[in-house]
C-alpha cells in the first residue's frame, strides 16, 4: 500500500458525520476510526479536523458534549443531531450516486 | 440551520469567550496528549513526541484561529479591537485627534446648519401649512395680454373682490390665504 491519499476536497464532513453517527467520539477517536476503518488508506489532515469539527457544530450537524474518556481525562465528545443525520443521509446518497458515475465512466471499454 | 440551536452556541462563543477558548484549548491539548503517548508507545523520547506531535497538527494558534473563524462571532470580536485600537491611537496624538474632531465638528455643524436653512427657505417655506406638497399658486389671467411678450407673462394678481369671492365660494381647496406675491390655496 503507497502513501496515505489525501482526502478529497469535501469528504472529510461526510466521513466525520458518518464516524460520529455510530457513536459519540471525540476529535482523536474520529481520527482514528477513519484511519482504522479505511485501512490506513484515509489519513484525516489533524490541522483540518478540529476546523471541520467546530463547523459543522456551528451548523448543528453535531453537537459537543464533555464527558470522561477512556482514560480518565476531560475530552470533548461530538455526537450527530436529528438535522445531522439528515444531511448525513443526503450526503452520502450524493456521494454513492458520484462515485457511482466515475466508476461507470473509468470502466468503460 | 436552527437557530435555537444555533443561537445560545453563538452567544456562548461571544459572551463566555474565556471559557470557549479554555475549552478549545482543553480540546487540542487532548488531542495532542494522545498524539504523544502514541509516539512514546512506538519508542520515542517524551520530549522529541511532543515535538512531533505539534508537527503533525500543524500550527496550534492557527487551528485555534480557524476554529475561531468557524464559530462565525471574530467579525465581532475584530469589531470590537477595532474601536479600541482606534480610541488608543486617538489618545496616543491628541493634538492630531482635537484636530480632526474639531474639524469634524465643524463640518457637520456647518452641514446642518445649512441644510436647515434650505429647508426652510426652499423646501417647506410655509411651516404653517401642514401639507406643502398640495400648495397651489392662484393667479389671474389678464386676455389683453396675450401672445404678448414671454409665457406667463398675461399672468396678474388676483384682485382683492375675487379673492373674496373665492376665499367664500370656492369648494375645490380648503383655505385660501392672501399673501404678497400672490394668492396661495391649499387643494383639498
Amino acid at each position: 500500500m503507497g502513501k496515505p491519499t489525501d482526502l478529497v476536497q469535501g469528504t472529510l464532513d461526510l466521513l466525520i458525520l458518518k464516524t460520529v453517527a455510530l457513536q459519540p467520539m471525540h476529535g482523536w477517536g474520529i481520527a482514528q476510526r477513519i484511519k482504522q476503518v479505511s485501512k490506513e488508506v484515509l489519513q484525516v489532515n489533524q490541522g483540518a479536523l478540529y476546523p471541520a469539527l467546530h463547523r459543522l457544530e456551528q451548523q448543528g450537524w453535531i453537537q459537543a458534549k464533555w464527558g470522561e474518556s477512556e482514560n480518565n481525562r476531560r475530552a470533548k465528545y461530538y455526537s450527530l443531531t436529528r438535522d445531522g443525520a439528515k444531511y448525513l443521509r443526503q450526503q452520502q446518497a450524493q456521494w454513492s450516486r458520484l462515485s457511482l458515475a466515475i466508476d461507470l465512466v473509468l470502466n468503460t471499454t | 440551520m436552527r437557530w435555537y440551536y444555533k443561537l445560545p452556541l453563538r452567544l456562548r462563543s461571544l459572551f463566555r469567550n474565556q471559557q470557549t477558548a479554555q475549552e478549545l484549548n482543553d480540546e487540542i491539548q487532548f488531542h495532542l496528549q494522545h498524539q504523544i503517548d502514541e509516539y512514546v508507545a512506538q519508542g520515542m523520547d517524551p520530549k522529541e513526541a511532543r515535538r512531533a506531535a505539534l508537527r503533525l497538527l500543524g500550527g496550534l494558534e492557527q487551528i485555534k484561529e480557524e476554529c475561531r473563524e468557524m464559530r462565525n462571532v471574530s467579525f465581532i470580536e475584530t469589531f470590537v479591537q477595532d474601536i479600541g485600537f482606534g480610541f488608543r491611537v486617538l489618545r496616543r496624538s491628541p493634538g492630531f485627534s482635537a484636530f480632526a474632531i474639531i474639524c469634524l465638528t465643524l463640518g457637520i455643524g456647518a452641514n446642518a446648519a445649512v441644510f436647515s436653512w434650505i429647508e426652510g427657505l426652499l423646501l417647506r417655506p410655509f411651516p404653517a401649512v401642514a401639507q406643502q406638497d398640495r400648495l397651489l399658486v392662484l393667479v389671474g389671467h389678464d386676455r389683453a395680454k396675450r401672445d404678448k411678450g414671454t409665457a406667463g407673462s398675461n399672468f396678474t394678481d388676483v384682485s382683492w373682490p375675487d379673492f373674496v369671492d373665492l376665499r367664500r365660494n370656492c369648494k375645490l381647496v380648503d383655505f385660501i390665504a392672501d399673501k404678497i406675491m400672490g394668492s396661495y390655496a391649499q387643494r383639498r
